[in-house]
């Protein structure tokens, strides 16, 4: 019973991949009554039709789904009926672990290594053929890539810069004894993390609008200063990005140093105000140092959403062209090809690989500066 | 763990001067006000309207004979300002996102608490092994993989239903490692225990362990719950029918450059932020310790 179960789920599998990535594409056509067998066997001549083995192929690959749910039922189901399993401690953490294998398979494993394939393929909606590294070759010498690079680092260095000394700053002064409001500040600081970027992009695109009477340009007007169109400038669409991501993660900051503080033992201060220390060597000599760790972490999820950065550009822009590509991020080009042109998969896929290998360094890089992987191993 | 962590009892800390004291408090006072003005120009421009908004954008110059409840109106009944029944689809998107929020975050709860007792509790082969792949998919952003996984998601024909937005992240990364790191306090014994009474090693989790995490499930599900609720670029990919958005989506969707939508634009981005700011006026210290559940190591 377990082999059968076995085999039902590996015929699902073995439907899923003969579709490639056409899946909904076929089952649409499978359910119109259209050209179902094109995508697996290549068109019918005048006349002819599908042989027996092709039919029931087809059959099986509508409904894979099915199948592979169906094998997995009919393993659980020998499990269940076959109790000693349930009590052998060697099966048990491969059980656990599955779901993460699955997901680790067949969301991240068989994508990437279909994603490598592509990107050394030409693919067009019927067709694919090889073309080597012209792909990796037409990216390199694109100079739109190098804005894309530019913008996200710009954007991640600023943001690095922003939300980690300001945020330590503000706990620092809020983790005090004599705060009593600290509560009510550190509440008031956080609302703005509730908001989804898409609320606090639509908020942020009518407050840098280029109509007289926006918000940002009535600032300017109170300086004395004629109105500008924000979002057409170098540096001040760089401004409303970066004033966006402050905005919701400056509070959010906060409430990581501020446990971290918490963490600190009161007799370290106490044996400071002893020795005479003031707040300033106190902070330097107490609660800097002692809030590496969580400086680490900050760090490290800084860098990795500034990497990451897309929808806030997304949104600010109100899609994803800006003009002169001056809020275009690396996920964004990555997006510009997979999604919105045509027949520009393979190239997709190789930007998506640069920006993996690239992620991958940085993150690395980062662990291995700040002395998180040297620590692990030598534990 | 967590917990023990925040309830240390902290006998003296810094102390101010009360110059400085004053001080800080007018700071923070004029930040707390600089961080609210987007927020209060939101709301504001609710009582103005779309058409208002369109002309002379977003501020925070008050008018009270001009301000009226017309967009409001429109959100909740879907009669627009100049008195045309023209219905909406912004409950629809509601109910969706209140769905994938419900479904997704007690799913993906449930099965990372699950893969996550495999790693803590257990000895076996290939262990190491596993949970470097756990922190590797965790160091790389998920923006970076999408097209492989859109890829996937077509072949596996779940194209435009919920499945698409909800099985790729049910063993949620940072989920199995916060438990993972919330069940290393809890003794061994426990388990054997249970073994000796004879539960099979599944009955142990769901008898055992599952109690015994509710105040991580709690610090999770806020996490998850949230994420769920903002969610857009996931989403964005794999839904195409109108019938099916999530909130981000559908407000994505309102933006035009006539300004024919901002009515239900600006009332609806209010509305989505509603639940959570009551969530958080009645939860407060609860979702700030979810919050920042990730960051303390125990």
């Amino acid at each position: 019973m377990f082999i059968i179960g076995l085999v039902v789920l590996v015929i699902g599998i073995a439907a899923l991949l003969s579709l490639g990535g056409k899946g909904t594409k076929f089952d649409t056509a499978y359910d119109a009554n259209g050209d179902t067998g094109a995508y697996l066997f290549g068109s019918l001549a005048e006349g002819q039709s599908y042989g027996v083995f092709q039919s029931i192929w087809l059959l099986i690959a509508r409904y894979r789904n099915v199948w592979m749910l169906g094998g997995l039922l009919i393993i659980a189901a020998y499990v269940l009926i076959n109790k000693t399993l349930l009590y052998s401690k060697t099966v048990a953490p491969y059980v656990f672990v599955l779901p993460f294998i699955l997901t680790f398979l067949i969301f991240f494993v068989y994508p990437l290594i279909s994603t490598t394939i592509m990107s050394f393929q030409s693919i067009k909606s019927d067709s694919s053929e090889f073309i080597g590294l012209t792909n990796y070759q037409n990216l390199f010498s694109n100079k739109t890539f190098y804005t894309a690079v530019t913008n996200s680092l710009r954007y991640t260095v600023i943001t690095c810069a922003l939300l980690i000394p300001f945020p330590l700053l503000f706990a620092y002064m809020l983790d005090a004894k004599s705060m009593k409001l600290a509560g009510m500040y550190k509440a008031i600081l956080f609302v703005p993390v509730l908001s989804s970027v898409v609320v606090a992009g639509i908020i942020f695109r009518m407050m840098f609008s280029e109509l007289d009477g926006a918000l940002m340009n009535q600032v300017r007007g109170m300086f004395g200063l004629e109105p500008i169109i924000w979002l057409k400038g170098e540096w001040t669409a760089m401004f409303a990005m970066v004033l966006l991501c402050c905005w919701r993660w400056t509070g959010m900051n906060i409430l990581y140093y501020m446990a971290g503080l918490k963490s600190i033992p009161g007799e370290l201060y106490e044996a400071a105000d002893i020795d005479g220390a003031n707040a300033v060597q106190k902070f330097w000599n107490i609660g800097w140092p002692l809030l590496k760790p969580t400086t680490i972490y900050v760090l490290t999820i800084s860098i990795y959403a500034g990497l990451a950065m897309f929808t806030e550009s997304y949104m600010i822009f109100g899609n994803n062209s800006s003009p002169k590509n001056y809020g275009l991020t690396i996920v964004g080009y990555l997006y510009r090809y997979g999604f919105e042109k045509v027949d520009k998969f393979g190239f997709a896929s190789a930007v998506g690989l640069v920006l993996l290998v690239g992620a991958m360094v940085i993150n690395l890089l980062q662990l291995r500066i700040t002395g998180v992987i040297g620590k692990r191993k030598g534990e | 763990m967590v917990n023990q962590n925040m309830a240390i009892t902290r006998k003296s800390k810094l102390n101010y001067n009360p110059l400085a004291r004053v001080l800080l408090i007018v700071f923070f006072s004029i930040l707390s006000v600089f961080v609210l003005i987007p927020l209060y120009a939101l709301v504001l421009g609710t009582f103005k309207g779309g058409s208002e908004l369109f002309i002379s954008g977003l501020n925070l110059s008050l008018d009270p004979s001009k301000l009226h409840t017309l967009a409001w109106r429109y959100l909740f009944t879907g009669v627009m300002s100049d008195g045309v029944y023209e219905p909406h689809d912004y409950f629809i998107w509601y109910r969706n996102s209140l769905f994938i929020v419900l479904v997704q975050g007690s799913l993906t709860l449930l099965v990372s608490s699950w893969v996550s007792y495999g790693f803590a509790m257990y000895k076996f082969k290939g262990k190491n092994l596993l949970f470097f792949c756990v922190l590797l998919v965790m160091m790389i952003p998920f923006e970076i993989l999408m097209l492989p996984m859109y890829t996937q998601i077509n072949a596996m024909g779940m194209r435009n239903s919920y499945w698409a937005i909800i099985l790729p992240f049910l063993a949620n990364m940072s989920a199995i490692f916060f438990f993972r790191q919330f069940l290393t306090g809890v003794p061994h014994d426990l388990v054997d225990a249970g073994r000796v009474d004879g539960c099979t090693e599944y009955g142990i989790f769901l008898r055992i362990i599952m109690p015994i995490l509710k105040p991580a499930y709690a610090s999770m599900a806020v996490l998850v719950g949230m994420a769920a609720w903002n969610n857009l670029l996931w989403p964005m990919l794999v839904i195409s029918d109108m019938k099916k958005y999530t909130v981000p989506i559908g407000l994505n969707t309102l933006w035009s450059p006539y300004g024919n939508n901002y009515d239900l634009m600006i009332t609806g981005s209010c509305f989505a932020i509603l639940p959570l700011l009551i969530l958080f006026l009645a939860a407060q210290k609860f979702i700030i310790e979810g919050m920042t559940a990730g960051s303390v190591k125990g």
